[in-house]
């Protein structure tokens, strides 16, 4: 047995029946003359193989529902695999996801305990270290009140300092830093860090480029379940990028193949991409500067069109959408219209992002085209503003004259 | 090393000592329990004891005033009340180890540990509220001029059934009600049934004697006639009184029974309950 590997999955493949209709009554049960309901099968990981370095850390990263989430439940013994076989070496924290087993109704030290026993740790070690996560935690004040009036930044900094004691070799980290604010997620970078300098294992999740890239020693990208393989940080940033376009094209030839004959001469976009300053395309800005995003439509009839452009965050939030009409910009109406969208400045906070572009008749009452996650970018930022945008802003005294334009 | 595969069970986070499984326990049993009486006005302490005297207390009313029947059974105040305790830990436990499994669905899908901890862990929290329970059941035994037996500490070994009794039908119910909802409304009935099937308001005394070996089958019986004999009167009839055949191991035997098959019915189902859920 080599001792150096953490984790060995061999051909791994795991099948959902995901039932055609929930039997959860013996009525339905009796109904069918007690037969299986007929279900669906659903591929959640194919023939997945990796090892796992003693000391590594190891991110896996791909779009929402490629399986990413099933591997990690396979590593923790959550979930039993359809074939394949999983072998780990070493003591696993079943630190899946921040917060598990808290309960609402409980002060946050008594949570504190709980959340402890089930990570594996004995009271008195958590009463040991329990100044240590308090101090985490920064919320030393907020000790005695009960988790229902946290706020979910409040539950994410009590759940990490309380995750970050597990006593473990090989940790799963699954979206932790999804909520809480920049200052917050460096602390938490400077625990991964420590983990990484004391050999531990780590294995990520995310579909954060950002902080995988940071961290990774190797990243796996999977893809509808399937590995497309495996990459340095650089690589799986390209690959990555090229797995979206992929998606985006997918998309946009989707919308091509159209079939009847009413619909191949309807408006349609051809492509979308983002620019940078140099007019090259990017799939990552830094918060604050310029950025272009070029559409290229179609309109073979030379109809009256609008085009919209919204941009989401990875969690769906709208950040910001807008279109011709109600910016007042007239669309040529050519045969093929190459329409510029400039940002001045991409005043958004780290993290990834998604365009998604419509393409409307006159007043928004047609849709002829609506491609929702078309294109990911990704905002980098430097410093450690918090919350969903940057707002230009200025501290002073009154005394100070104020230096923003009004 | 462990090794997960699609036969195996799945593998433990390795290395993990029991002792952590031990701790985690106590846990969620200290938790199950706190959540129990959450929010109530009175405190856990005093819902946990009036409960079982605030039924006794009907009852008492109407067995011993209304319907008058309770007035020619000695010691039927005691007897009533004891009955009462012991069935409301066995009804109590159950039901809430049924739904425990649902309840802890997320933290079964996210993290691995024992899945019988849950159900394990519900049936402790209702033993806390058995102990205070028998402490009330002492200071009537004691005031009432019943006094103390000497037969007294087998009582414990009564519990033990009661408790191996309660766990595996907890195990079988947990389980089954992951699957079906439906066991909710049966087991609510079986409850019915049982509760008069059982001699708990009732002397197993006053039923025909041609029937009483057939009503001291019921490990219940069983069990609550017991505990009266060795706690109140040496005069109460067990099944060791009425079954005059080999038959008379079956009440003792059942609670046993229902333990192992609970155990491995919840076990074969447990690996699926991350996905079940």
């Amino acid at each position: 047995m080599q001792t150096d590997v953490a984790i060995s999955i061999e051909h791994l493949t795991k099948v959902f029946r995901v039932p055609l209709e929930r039997t959860t009554s013996l009525k339905q049960l009796a109904a069918r003359g007690f037969r299986p309901a007929g279900s669906r099968r659903l591929e959640a990981l194919q023939d997945v193989s990796i090892e796992i370095t003693r000391g590594e850390f190891f991110s896996v990263i791909g779009p929402n529902g490629s399986g990413k989430s099933t591997l990690l439940k396979i590593m923790a013994g959550i979930y039993r695999p359809t074939s394949g076989r999983v072998s780990v070496t070493g003591l696993l924290s079943p630190f899946i996801e921040l917060g598990v087993g808290f309960n609402a109704e409980l002060t946050a030290r008594e949570n504190v305990f709980l959340s402890g026993a089930i990570l594996g740790l004995s009271r008195s070690l958590v009463a040991e270290r329990f100044d240590d996560i308090v101090r985490f935690s920064e919320l030393s004040d907020f000790m005695d009140q009960k988790l229902k009036n946290y706020s979910s930044g409040m539950l994410v900094r009590l759940a990490f300092a309380v995750a970050i004691q597990a006593h473990a070799d090989i940790l799963l980290v699954d979206e932790v830093l999804a909520v809480g604010d920049a200052s917050f997620q460096e602390k938490c970078f400077d625990v991964f860090r420590r983990f990484k300098k004391e050999g531990r294992t780590i294995i990520f999740v995310s579909h954060d480029m950002g902080s995988i890239q940071e961290f990774s020693d190797r990243v796996l990208i999977l893809n509808h379940g399937r590995p497309r393989g495996i990459y340095s940080p650089a690589g799986a940033a390209v690959e990555y990028s090229r797995l979206n376009e992929e998606h985006a094209n997918r998309l946009l030839s989707d919308s091509k193949a159209a079939p009847t004959s009413a619909t191949s001469s309807r408006p349609r976009i051809v492509s979308v991409e983002m620019l940078d300053g140099n007019g090259q395309t990017t799939h990552a800005i830094q918060r604050g500067q310029s950025a272009t995003i070029r559409l290229k439509i179609a309109n073979p009839q030379r109809e009256p069109v609008n085009a919209g452009v919204a941009i989401y965050r990875d969690d769906g939030l709208h950040c910001f959408g807008t279109n011709t009409v109600i910016s007042h910009a007239a669309v040529p109406t050519d045969a093929e219209t190459v329409l510029l969208l400039d940002y001045q400045c991409m005043d958004l906070q780290h993290g990834t992002y998604w365009l998604t572009v419509g393409l409307f008749g006159g007043r928004l009452g047609t849709v002829y085209e609506m491609l929702e996650r078309l294109y990911s970018f990704h905002i980098g930022q430097s410093d450690a503003y918090e919350g969903v945008v940057y707002m230009h802003h200025q501290w002073r005294t009154p005394d100070q004259p104020p230096q923003l334009a009004h | 090393m462990a090794t997960t595969t699609a036969d195996s069970k799945p593998a433990s986070p390795s290395g993990r000592p029991s002792k952590s499984y031990a701790n985690l326990l106590r846990e969620l049993a200290i938790t199950d329990y706190k959540i129990k009486y959450q929010g109530s006005f009175l405190g856990g302490y005093i819902w946990t004891i009036a409960k079982p005297l605030l039924i006794f207390g009907v009852l008492y009313l109407v067995f011993t005033r209304f319907v008058r029947f309770g007035n020619g059974v000695p010691n039927y105040a005691v007897n009533l009340l004891l009955g009462i305790v012991l069935w409301t830990y066995f009804s109590d436990a159950t039901v809430r180890a049924m739904a425990s499994i649902v309840e802890r669905g997320d933290l079964i899908r996210k993290v691995y540990f024992p899945r019988m901890i849950i159900v394990i862990a519900t049936s402790l929290s209702s033993l806390i509220t058995l102990a205070f329970n028998l402490i009330v059941v002492a200071v009537f035994v004691i005031f009432s001029g019943v006094g103390l037996q000497l037969t007294a500490p087998l009582f414990v070994l009564l519990v033990l059934e009661l408790y191996a009794l309660t766990l595996g039908s907890s195990f079988l119910l947990a389980a089954l009600y992951v699957k079906f909802r439906d066991f909710k409304h049966i087991w609510e009935l079986g409850l019915q049934l049982l509760f008069y099937a059982s001699p708990i308001i009732y002397p197993l005394s006053f039923v025909p004697s041609r029937y009483q070996a057939l009503f001291a089958l019921n490990p219940i019986a069983q069990i609550i006639q017991d505990s009266r004999r060795v706690l109140i009167s040496p005069t109460t009839l067990t099944p060791l009184d009425v079954i005059h055949s080999p038959l008379v191991v079956v009440p003792y035997a059942i609670p046993i029974v229902v333990l192992v098959v609970g155990y491995l019915y919840f076990e074969s189902a447990a690996s699926q309950f991350a996905e079940e859920i």
